[in-house]
């Protein structure tokens, strides 16, 4: 028995081996409960491997995703700091048309409201070089193939700004009423006080100086300054600027106020060239130029 | 106890192949490496020890599974192992290539022989269309992982039991 035992141990053995979960499968195939015990037995077993496995992919999975997340932000960083960079130049692209949009609707007012004049609309591209000169000029995109010619007056919706100097091709050069070369005929308005309004040339401040004030005139603080029409240059009645301080300096029989430009000429962009007057119709209305 | 050693890597292998697939969300077609094993088995250790350790393969698949119905990851094992040790000592298949063959062959076979006694002795059973439909992804799938599992088996084994270089796998 031995003999024949260890002559076919492997075959017995493994016949048994067949036999045996056979035998499980039998009977737990056609009720699972008979062998519960064994099957949870069984499932117990697998359940430390899933632990550790479970634990180790699971901090693999959260690491990598971490990491793609990670990506992820800094790739949505990158293009919210590129959505952040147009969007901010494309606000102070609207913001500029906002301000020249601004500037251009006070333009037409004025142009509306002065409806006496005619104009040739222009933008300003440059200024006089060196801020150490005194003189003060800017230079327009107009010439006179546009019909500007040399004395005209160029205002803003703010007031006058000063005259057209000289032309150079297409472009003209205005002599701002801050240069202390320019002389103008002023009043105070509604006060009929009137005297020569001279530039400063001070660049830092742009303003101007009232000359021949006669002694005794009514000038106060604010009060109004235009053009009187007297010298022919300037249409009567365009604001130039406002007094700046009542103090008046005497300067032998006269005295001297101080003035501030009605207009910015730090932010000047656009201005208008008076290049003529329109003649009333017949019927009151506004007619063609003179 | 080589057999043991064995069935411990087959464990852990098993254990985390499922905790990725888990991970990974492709419970679908599950890779099964346990043909390996039982390649292995059949060529490094004599019958009845090498029919042991598959037995011990086949409840631990049976436990993975979730112990519905024992026997039958066991018997499967079993009679492929019978198969796979008839195909392996009539064509002498010991190369890296006839090993791997012989796994993918083994793996078709098990599925096949699986289905079959799941429909036999299975009562519940329902997923027929299922194992058929994953055959052919799961030999596929399986196959990139036999020579990794069969090279760690192979070294596990030197390091503990030194075998005569017998087999596959050589230099």
């Amino acid at each position: 028995m031995k003999d024949f035992f260890g002559k076919y141990r492997d075959l017995v053995g493994i016949s048994i081996l067949l036999v045996v979960p056979l035998v499980a499968l039998f009977y737990s195939g056609r009720d699972r409960e008979k062998l519960k015990p064994l099957a949870t037995a069984l499932s117990t077993l697998a359940v430390p491997i899933e632990i550790v496995g479970d634990a180790a992919f699971s901090t693999v999975a959260d690491l990598w995703n971490g990491y793609v997340d990670l990506v992820g932000v800094k790739g949505e960083s990158e293009r919210l700091k590129k959505e952040v960079e147009a969007l901010t130049g494309e606000l102070l692209r609207l913001k500029h048309i906002e301000i020249e949009n601004r500037r251009l609707k006070g333009l037409c007012e004025f142009k509306r409201d002065q409806a006496r004049f005619r104009y040739v609309a222009a933008r300003v591209i440059g200024w006089s070089p060196s801020p150490s000169q005194s003189v003060m000029k800017i230079v327009l995109d107009r010439g006179e193939a546009d019909g500007v010619k040399a004395g005209m007056p160029v205002v803003t919706n703010e007031g006058l700004v000063g005259r057209i100097e000289r032309l150079m091709g297409g472009v003209a050069e205005v002599m701002l009423i801050v240069d202390p070369r320019s002389r103008l005929n002023v009043k105070i308005a509604e006060k009929g006080v009137t005297g020569t309004l001279v530039g400063s040339g001070d660049r830092d401040r742009f303003t101007a100086r009232l000359l021949h004030v006669q002694k005794g005139s009514d000038v106060d603080r604010l009060d109004t300054v235009v053009t009187s029409g007297f010298d022919g240059l300037f249409p009567p009645d365009l604001e130039v600027g406002y007094v700046m301080t009542e103090a008046t300096q005497q300067t032998g029989l006269f005295y001297e106020v101080p003035i501030l430009p009605a207009v910015d000429f730090g932010r000047l962009q656009e201005v208008l060239i008076v290049a003529g007057t329109v003649e009333p119709a017949a019927d009151g209305k506004v007619g063609g130029p003179r | 106890m080589r057999g043991f050693i064995l069935w411990l890597i087959a464990y852990v292998f098993t254990g985390l192949i499922g905790s990725l697939t888990h991970q990974l969300g492709a419970t679908s077609f599950v890779p099964d490496v346990t043909l390996a094993f039982v390649v292995y088995a059949i060529l490094n250790l004599r019958p009845l020890p090498a029919a042991l350790t598959v037995a011990a393969i086949g409840l631990m698949e049976d436990g993975f599974a979730g112990g519905g119905v024992i026997g039958l990851h066991t018997e499967t094992l079993l009679l492929v192992f019978l198969l796979l040790q008839t195909f392996l000592k009539r064509w002498r298949a010991t190369t890296s290539f006839g090993v791997i063959l012989a796994a993918e062959v083994g793996l078709f076979v098990h599925d096949l022989v699986y289905l079959i006694l799941a429909l036999l002795f299975d009562s519940e059973f329902r997923g027929a269309a299922l194992v058929i439909q994953a055959v052919i992804p799961r030999m596929i799938i399986t196959l990139p992982l036999i020579p990794a599992v069969l090279a760690i088996v192979r070294r596990v084994d030197r390091r503990f039991f030194r075998p005569e270089p017998r087999l596959f796998f050589d230099g």
